[in-house]
């Protein structure tokens, strides 16, 4: 192809961009955007309480781990000895704690 | 026809039927601007609904520091060069224009256009779009702009933030270089 051609027809698909015709909306376009609108509002309400839900939890699993962690360090009883938890745990499993040789 | 703050006001409340007025004013517009990035009508009606979702969602945020056609079409811009970035990581620019669309098919089963010659119109499109991505993204905005029907430089300033001068460089510059890569991809045809 020569230059000019070449420039020719370049300008011809520039003119043919620039008087494209004007679109007008299909038929169900006004339809279309209100169902979506719809649908926005209510992914925007379910957001909403999820993210509500998901703090609750939060808050919720925060208030147990401090009241564990406050159990653990008031409390007065000092830790059982292994010699007696195994007495209690045989007790409770109704073996004997004494292994017989 | 309500006045721009009444509007505003009115759709900062959630009044759907000021929400209507809003479409039925800018529906024509932002659905061409979108069209003229995109070149592609389900595109740029799919992009134009969610421009005005955009504007339903955000016009309480709306502050009025600009009027609210040039906030409206400023987000039509956005959303646009959104799609188009996002096509272009999808690399779906040559597929895209090889879709029929039912509408074309009802025009050439009614005696209009074959979809032969439609397809190659819209290969057309595709050198122009070709060129078009490899400008910069102010270029784009305002020759593509320039081309929608009914918009002035000084509209164009607004809604790109920067002076009538300096668009109307952006213009003569970006229609110098689609020129130039037009002519590149065509020698390499």
């Amino acid at each position: 192809m020569n230059s000019q051609k070449v420039e020719i027809e370049a300008l011809q698909i520039l003119d043919k961009f620039e008087d494209l015709p004007e679109l007008t909306p299909s038929a169900d376009w006004d339809q279309s955007l209100m169902r979506r609108i719809v649908q926005s509002k209510q992914s925007t309400r379910s957001k909403v309480y999820f993210s509500s839900l998901s703090i609750l939890v939060v808050l919720v699993i925060l208030f147990n781990a401090g009241f564990v962690m406050k159990t653990v360090i008031n409390s007065d009883n000092p830790t059982a000895s292994h010699t007696e938890e195994y007495q209690i745990l045989s007790k409770e499993l109704f073996i004997n704690p004494i292994p017989n040789n | 026809m309500l006045e721009d703050s009444i509007l505003i006001q009115k759709l900062k409340t959630g009044n759907l039927s000021a929400f209507n007025e809003l479409v039925g004013l800018y529906r024509n517009r932002v659905i061409n601007t979108c069209y003229k990035f995109l070149l592609d009508r389900q595109e740029a009606e799919d992009i134009s609904q969610e421009v005005f979702i955009e504007v339903y969602q955000s016009i309480k945020y709306f502050r009025g520091d600009s009027k609210l056609s040039t906030w409206i079409l400023r987000i039509a811009v956005s959303k646009s060069l959104d799609e188009i970035k996002k096509r272009k990581r999808k690399k779906r620019v040559s597929s895209a224009f090889k879709k029929v669309h039912l509408e074309d098919l009802a025009n050439w089963l009614a005696g209009g256009t074959t979809p032969e010659k439609l397809l190659s119109g819209k290969e057309d499109m595709k050198e122009i779009i070709k060129a078009m991505d490899t400008l910069p993204d102010n270029q784009r905005i305002a020759f593509t702009l320039s081309k929608v029907e009914g918009y002035t430089n000084t509209e164009i300033a607004e809604i790109m933030k920067t002076t009538i001068i300096a668009v109307e460089s952006l213009i003569y510059r970006a229609k110098k270089e689609l020129i130039r890569k037009l002519e590149d991809i065509l020698k390499n045809v």
